[in-house]
């Protein structure tokens, strides 16, 4: 009795068998022809007219073709616009969507010419392992075809056509052979995204995961990272992938697998190092050296631009980076912010963030950056900026019947002068002082002409950061003399009666 | 009489035999450490183009990729595959790949070598005795995605009229002519050197 069922359980299951394996084969004969490359027409031109005649060759062939429109259908709804991006996954689904057992590529490699020539390269591929198995490459021109006084001999390019297909194709009717579509867990990663990719610890990660599956979807679709597992859930509308988790405690490089689960646990397979996250806690810290300025009175100051070099102590990913400058009272006159990573030097020259000088004065400088984590380092420093050297105050004064000239330093700079020199200078020219000196104020005596009421002086100057101060023919007036009184004068002590 | 019968035919002779011993216009340089056995699995990259000639590179590409597969030696992946590796890296036809791409090549698409190409001369030329006949120079080198280190380069430089048998028969007169029948040497030369051990 046993055996009787064993019997009649086997026939039953080589009748399945066959009858599935008849299914199979019915459709496997079937060829999808995509439409004809045509590099004539450019790197994404097709060539209709010609696809349309190599359909034309393979059905007298006797090869079943899958109608174009379907295939067309195919293309747009995978998002397919050459055969250039279509991968082994593509010819599978392309196979099991279409019911095809074999992918015909085609393309026009040359066509047209003074003397027309036609070159044509055509591949087959598998649909059961998406691969390529067959290729076929061949060329002809109307000065290969010259056949004997000219009769029959093809003229334009079109005559070639036919010949060329119908060669090319013959042998590709028995590269056509059935084979079942495997129920293999095929799949097409179009993509994994993190959001942060960088991440402080316990931060929220956000992950995308755009995947196609040739049969089944996976019951389960996870990412692992740090032996901690993260299931991921399908939108409906768009069958992306979506999940969130916290980032580790610990600084570091995560890397990222992918799990995919069938039946719950039974079959899993583990796609390794899909993506990576890191996690930063410690801001990369920055120093800022500046050239060019000088160290005077331990203030550094300059008068026409200084270097900026920033560095960064701990190199990361950079996010962005800004520049305050602000008074030295801490007004903020321009803030500038950047995106990526800092440059390695900088010039500034004392404008403002509308592009104008600033005036002189005391400036701090602050640069920050953060890095992709959003960690924040910064540092400033305070910089004089003297473009013009002081401004000076002449004048003459009379002391204890001594004619002195004074001249000193208008207040408003931070650096005085270094070196001096001077002429004074009578009204009709002649040199009343000529002196060199250094510092200011000064107070020199001279002779005045007798009789002059204005004075010239000229002088130039030079301060500490290097700007230099011309003064040519500055006129200074000789103070009036005050008029004495004159008091009477008395001959006798006693008043006359 | 019949030493200048003698002469004759050894001067026929010479001049029959010298068109054989003309200058090798195909040249292979294997690498010292490179094991070529083994070599089964490999992928095209497109090639660089460094003539004049548009669209010359994806031509030359496609049909030795179609010669490649044509071959029998060897297991091709799809050009697909490549171009979506392609479009991950953001590799550019010519770029130098990198420890990290031959890495990524071996885990993702599986393959044991990578050919990379260049076409350094693609046009037509007259006075050869005969009329137009395309001319083309190209470069291949194949990385071994394994080690992550050159394999084998080959510089192939032929003319159509190459190929010419007896009066103009035989003279290939199309680029993709040409490029068929180089690529076709290339990979004999390569298989006979050990590669396309599909075992």
């Amino acid at each position: 009795m046993l055996e009787r069922l064993y019997l009649v359980f086997g026939q039953s299951l080589i009748l399945l068998i066959a009858l599935f394996g008849s299914a199979l084969s019915v459709s496997a004969q079937r060829v999808a022809l995509l439409p004809m490359a045509d590099y004539s027409r450019g790197l994404d031109g097709i060539n209709l007219p010609f696809t349309q005649e190599v359909e034309k060759a393979l059905t007298d062939l006797g090869v079943e073709m899958i109608q174009q429109e379907q295939v067309l259908r195919f293309m747009a709804e995978n998002r397919l616009r050459s055969f250039s991006y279509l991968d082994s996954f593509l010819v599978q689904k392309m196979g099991k969507d279409l019911k095809c057992a074999v992918v015909l590529i085609g393309t026009v490699t040359e066509i047209g010419g003074r003397k027309p020539v036609l070159g044509l390269t055509f591949t087959a591929l598998d649909a059961v392992s998406g691969s390529p198995v067959w290729s076929e490459t061949g060329a002809t021109s109307i000065v290969e075809q010259a056949r004997f006084l000219a009769i029959g001999e093809p003229q334009t390019e079109q005559d070639l056509a036919a010949p060329l297909i119908g060669k090319l194709l013959r042998h590709l009717g028995g590269t056509v052979e059935a084979g079942a579509i495997p129920n293999e867990r095929s799949y097409q990663l179009a993509g994994m995204q993190l959001f942060p990719a960088y991440v402080r610890g316990r931060e929220k990660i956000e992950a995308t995961l755009k995947i196609s599956f040739l049969h089944a979807e996976p019951t389960m679709v996870a990412v692992e990272s740090n032996q901690r597992r993260t299931y991921l859930e399908q939108d409906p509308e768009t069958g992306i992938y979506q999940g969130q988790w916290r980032a580790p405690q610990r600084d570091g490089f995560y890397p990222l697998d992918l799990i995919l689960e069938w039946g719950a646990g039974r079959f899993v397979e583990r796609v390794e190092n899909i993506s990576s996250f890191q996690v930063i806690n410690q801001p990369s810290g920055l120093e800022i050296k500046v050239k060019k300025a000088l160290q005077l009175d331990n203030q550094l100051a300059f008068r026409s631009h200084i270097l900026i070099l920033p560095k960064i102590l701990d190199i990361k990913p950079m996010a962005r980076w800004a520049l305050d400058i602000r008074t030295a009272k801490g007004v903020l006159l321009t803030t500038q912010e950047y995106e990526g990573d800092m440059p390695e030097r900088m010039v500034w020259e004392g404008r403002g963030g509308d592009g104008y000088l600033l005036s002189d004065g005391k400036y701090e400088i602050t640069l920050h950056v953060w890095d992709l984590a959003g960690n924040h380092s910064s540092d400033s420093f305070m910089v004089v900026m003297q473009r013009h050297a002081p401004q000076i105050k002449a004048e003459t004064l009379v002391r204890q019947g001594k004619n002195l000239l004074q001249v000193t330093s208008l207040p408003g700079t931070f650096f005085s002068f270094k070196s001096w020199s001077l002429e004074l200078l009578s009204e009709h020219g002649e040199s009343l002082l000529r002196q060199n000196g250094q510092d200011l104020p000064l107070v020199l005596e001279f002779v005045p002409v007798v009789g002059e009421e204005k004075l010239f002086l000229n002088f130039t100057g030079e301060d500490r950061l290097g700007n230099r101060l011309e003064k040519v023919h500055m006129e200074i007036t000789v103070p009036e003399l005050k008029p004495t009184e004159k008091t009477p004068q008395v001959d006798s002590w006693v008043q006359d009666f | 009489m019949k030493y200048f019968l003698r002469f004759f035919f050894l001067l026929f002779l010479t001049a029959m035999l010298s068109g054989c011993f003309g200058a090798q216009q195909l040249q292979t340089r294997m690498m010292a450490t490179a094991r070529p056995d083994g070599v089964c699995r490999m992928a095209v990259l497109p090639f660089d183009n460094w003539t004049n000639e548009e669209q010359a590179g994806v031509v030359a590409q496609r049909i030795f990729y179609g010669a490649l597969v044509n071959s029998g030696a060897f297991e091709v992946r799809p050009e697909g595959d490549v171009s979506l590796f392609r479009l991950r890296h953001r590799l550019a036809p010519g770029a130098l790949l990198g420890k990290f791409h031959f890495t990524d090549l071996q885990e993702k698409l599986q393959i044991d070598a990578i050919v990379q190409g260049r076409l350094t001369e693609v046009g037509s030329i007259s006075g050869r005795g005969a009329d137009e006949v395309p001319v083309v120079a190209m470069q291949l080198q194949v990385y071994d995605v394994r080690r992550g280190e050159l394999l084998l380069s080959t510089f192939h430089h032929r003319w159509g009229d190459d190929y010419r048998k007896v009066m103009h028969f035989g003279t290939v007169t199309t680029l993709t002519g040409l490029f068929d029948r180089m690529s076709d040497e290339i990979i004999a030369d390569w298989i006979e050197r050990g590669l396309g051990n599909c075992q």
